[in-house]
């Protein structure tokens, strides 16, 4: 409800009688919904009181609050850049590969073929051979797993 | 099994043993005998008389402020405009007027009731219109216990009294003293010509306590002369003076205001002084930090306090903030390490004379105490 | 943790940054460099005034003494700064003055821009990104940073966008919410007007105050007494967004408790109107100095205190409405100050609510004598019990009268 009414600057500026258009309806339930993980943590975080919620306060006289607030504003200068030069190395990497198939396309379809073989036993990379990562995944296992091949047969009868 | 069991009688055709029959027939139904219970069942003695519960007063009822409107267990109808509720959920009017049951669009499961000030007045009263409200206090209209009502106090404020009186005679005592310092000060240390000496030290008054209650000097004069000239308004509002007369008598205090500030001007810690220009105090406090840096950055005796502290609080050079951080620096509570002559290294705790102390420190460089001594001075 | 694993950590820090250092920003010669030192291109408001603080900042707080700004003498002697604070917030200053730096390219090369064009629009434009990166620029300056944080907020320059963006913050997270809660709690919404979307600053003070309780900027919903109200108040109007030029506000002070006796009810009185008051973001003060000024081409309808009668009701509301013009306004001298109706006067002028404030008023000994002061003569008064009377209903009454007419 306070949230910025006027955002245009200068004389061009346009503002609208709220009281014309405001009106406050029925509140519906359900209106955000959040996906499970969320809503753990959204559990586990109601369970704790809000002073433990708070930020540690940090004892320092003015000027070193300052300098600190300093270092923490740079520090996250760095990492965004660190973030963003990784991601556009990845960037990059991924399109020499998608030039290269497409090169390949071109220049030699049989071994383009060949390399877009997917066997039909399932899925190439099979799932129970999980992809190594630097944590556990989210979603540990896939109970109701089937594979591919035997949902087309399925199909067929 | 019924028919299994018919099945059987009709095969063999013979009757079979009663005592196989009379047990099946047992199961399949149950015989009440006459019997009667002579006390009731425990249960069900806990009866009580109905407790009278349910609307008081209808839809368009008229009711009067405190009369019960609904009585209830729990809040099967909640209160809504002009009614309250009671401890155990009973509902009664708190203004005169019309009984109204009604739903209310914020709370949909809800059923309210209120009480409507007029007779058409439907409610809930739309969400962005006025509260309708009765006033409800009546008019004393004789003169006297008019008076009387109104010079009535609270418990409170009659207790105060006493205490009131003496603050407002100290305030008026204060008032008076320090107007009269003034305008000494003013008469002996300023020839001042063609000035009204009393209007002048009320004028300086005035200032001082704006800039008591949080102004600057400056602000606090620019307020004064407002502050006449409203005073002269209202005035003529009252019809006393003639505009004419008001905007005259304006003009001379402004002009009085304007030949007073060309001499005098006034500090916030009460002294008259002489005025200073910009560029005077800028260069007065100049003079007086290099003066207090080079003579009196080391460990001072009495005088020399005396003497620093009379630098600093000179009058119209410094500001308040000012003067804190100079006293911080100069006349500190505690005197730090680095003050020359605050501290005396390489002494022998044994043998050192009575008035130098002797204390143990942490050297924050080296890691590790050290004795030093500090003379008594330190501590004073 | 011990003192060696934490000085690992601190070095850690270090050699993160230094990486970074190394490879992140080329050195352009074209670029402007040590931008936050430099205040030719810069208005001085950006630095802290206090040389000793700025010492304690950018070089090392004196061990000595301690840091300046604790003025506790024990706490400040034993306080200690954390290690290679001052090694490490070097390093941080260098890296944000950089992207400083190249934000300042940015600004400079659209200053030239603007300069050069004559369309409208686009400078509109053009002044609006200026502000945007003049604030990117500024945010992470720990000077600003200080000045915000621990200056107060009259002190600071209004017409540089980067404080303008850190107070309207502060408001945000406090001011508003209090003001609207009192609003609402106060029922001035919707006792006055419907509601609003607030988009000013609105602070009040009575300047005419000698006793330091009543000078100072007063909080919304507080209750004064009768001499604290006696003189008209300063108004500050704080915008945020830029203002180029003028802005022409209206200003209303309407008193919604005024007994009605007729009708045994309430009505509104407009207590004090100001109109045509052109202000900006710096320029943002309604003082006694202005007033004194221009008094005719401003005030519509003078200050009347709110005097409350004895008994008159638990308190008054004093509730002070802020509009922003779309037109200049003439005429409105003619408007009563007695049964005031803040809506419809709104409406008609084609005015839109953009700030409020609200104290409250009831009956104490200065009544009396400011009542003679502005010449209203004697209050009434009213029974200290309230009585039970219905609303009168002016139809239904009339009713009654045809069906049974007065006997004579």
């Amino acid at each position: 409800m306070f949230k910025g009414s006027i955002p245009v600057n200068g004389s061009s500026r346009i503002i609208s009688n709220v009281i014309n258009v405001f009106t406050r309806g029925k509140r519906t339930k359900a209106t955000n919904v959040v996906n499970a993980s969320t809503q753990k943590i959204v559990n586990q975080l109601s369970a704790l009181s809000a002073s433990r919620k708070q930020p540690k306060l940090i004892r320092l006289c003015q000027e070193d609050l300052i300098k600190h607030q300093t270092i923490m504003n740079a520090w996250r200068v760095v990492q965004r850049r660190n973030e963003q030069k990784r991601n556009n190395q990845l960037k990059k990497q991924y399109q020499s590969i998608v030039n290269a198939m497409e090169d390949l396309k071109t220049s030699h379809p049989a071994l383009y073929k060949f390399a877009n073989y997917k066997p039909k036993d399932g899925t190439r990379f099979p799932l129970d051979l999980r992809m190594p990562t630097d944590f556990p995944p989210n979603k540990p296992w896939v109970y109701d797993y089937v594979p591919a091949e035997t949902n087309e047969k399925r199909a067929k009868q | 099994m019924l028919r299994s069991i018919s099945g059987i009688k009709a095969g063999r055709g013979s009757v079979p043993s009663g005592l196989s029959l009379v047990s099946l027939a047992n199961s399949l139904t149950q015989i009440r005998t006459a019997t009667k219970k002579v006390s009731g069942s425990k249960t069900n003695k806990n009866d009580s008389a109905g407790r009278r519960l349910g609307p008081k007063a209808y839809e368009g009822n008229f009711v009067k402020p405190g009369q019960i409107i609904m009585r209830q267990r729990g809040t099967k109808i909640h209160p809504g405009e002009n009614v309250k509720i009671g401890i155990d959920h009973t509902i009664y009017a708190s203004e005169p007027g019309y009984v109204r049951f009604y739903l209310d669009p914020f709370h949909p499961l809800r059923k309210y009731v209120g009480v409507a000030l007029k007779s058409g007045v439907k409610l809930p009263t739309p969400h962005f219109a006025p509260r309708r409200r009765r006033f409800g206090y009546e008019l004393i209209e004789d003169p006297v216990k008019a008076q009387q009502e109104e010079d009535h106090m609270s418990r409170k404020e009659y207790l105060y009294q006493p205490e009131l009186k003496e603050l407002t005679i100290a305030k008026e005592n204060y008032k008076q003293e320090t107007i009269s310092n003034i305008k000494q000060s003013l008469q002996n240390d300023f020839q001042l010509q063609d000035i009204d000496y009393d209007v002048a030290a009320s004028r300086l008054f005035n200032v001082l306590q704006l800039a008591k209650a949080g102004q600057s000097i400056e602000s606090a004069k620019k307020q004064d002369i407002f502050d006449f000239s409203y005073n002269l308004q209202l005035a003529v509002q009252r019809g006393e003076i003639s505009k004419e007369d008001a905007t005259a008598k304006t003009s001379e205090y402004i002009s009085l205001t304007q030949q007073l500030e060309k001499d005098v001007n006034i500090d916030i810690d009460g002294s008259v002084y002489k005025y200073l220009t910009k560029e005077q105090v800028a260069s007065k406090q100049e003079e007086i930090i290099q003066k207090l840096e080079t003579e009196f950055y080391k460990l001072l005796s009495k005088d020399e306090k005396d003497q620093v502290s009379k630098l600093i609080n000179t009058p119209g050079v410094f500001s308040t903030e000012q003067r804190s951080t100079l006293t911080h620096k100069f006349l500190p509570d505690f005197i730090p390490y680095d003050v020359p002559g605050s501290v005396i290294e390489n002494i022998n705790p044994e043998t050192v004379s009575k008035d130098i102390v002797v204390q143990r420190v942490f050297d924050e460089t080296t890691r590790s105490t050290r004795i030093i001594g500090r003379p008594q001075a330190v501590f004073q | 943790m011990s003192h060696s694993l934490r000085n690992h950590r601190v070095g850690t820090l270090i050699k993160n940054f230094q990486r970074f250092e190394s490879t992140g920003v080329s050195s352009n010669p074209k670029h402007i460099k040590e931008v936050w030192s430099n205040f030719q291109i810069r208005p001085t408001s950006l630095k802290i005034d206090n040389t000793e603080i700025k010492k304690g900042i950018f070089n090392k707080v004196d061990e000595n003494r301690g840091p300046l700004s604790i003025s506790e003498v024990a706490q400040r002697l034993t306080y200690h700064s954390p290690n290679e604070i001052d090694e490490t917030f070097k390093q941080a200053y260098e890296i944000l003055q950089n992207k400083a730096n190249e934000t300042y390219t940015r600004i400079q090369s659209l200053e030239k821009k603007l300069n050069q064009t004559d369309n409208e629009l686009e400078q509109l434009n053009l002044k609006n990104t200026l502000d945007k990166l003049k604030i990117e620029a500024e945010k992470e300056n720990p000077e600003v940073l200080y000045n915000v944080n621990y200056n107060s907020s009259d002190s600071l320059d209004k017409s540089h966008p980067v404080y303008r963006y850190y107070l309207k913050d502060k408001w945000q997270n406090q001011g508003l919410m209090l003001t609207m809660q009192r609003l609402e709690t106060l029922h001035v919404i919707p006792d006055t007007l419907p509601t609003f979307e607030p988009s000013v600053e609105v602070k009040v003070k009575f300047p005419h105050n000698k006793d330091p309780e009543f000078g100072n900027w007063i909080t919304p919903g507080d209750i004064l007494p009768a001499f604290a109200v006696e003189q008209p108040p300063t108004i500050s109007i704080q915008e945020f967004d830029r203002i180029d030029g003028q802005d022409l506000y209206t200003i209303v002070l309407v008193n919604p408790d005024t007994p009605d006796l007729v009708k045994n009810s309430f009505s509104t009185t407009l207590h004090y109107g100001l109109t045509n008051v052109s202000l900006n973001n710096v320029d943002n003060i309604i003082g006694s100095e202005k007033l004194l000024e221009n008094q005719d081409s401003i005030i519509f309808k003078p200050y009347l205190p709110i005097l409350p009668e004895k008994n008159a009701g638990k308190y008054q509301r004093a509730c002070l409405w802020v509009f922003k013009q779309t037109k200049e306004l003439t005429d409105l001298s003619k408007i009563e100050r007695e049964d005031f109706n803040i809506r419809s006067f709104s409406k008609l002028n084609d005015l839109i609510p953009v700030g409020a404030h609200v104290w409250r008023q009831h009956f104490d000994r200065s009544v009396p004598s400011i009542r003679e002061k502005y010449g209203l003569g004697k209050g009434r008064v009213f029974h200290r019990v309230r009585g039970t009377t219905p609303v009168p209903n002016p139809k239904k009454d009339k009713k009654k009268e045809e069906e049974n007419p007065k006997e004579e």
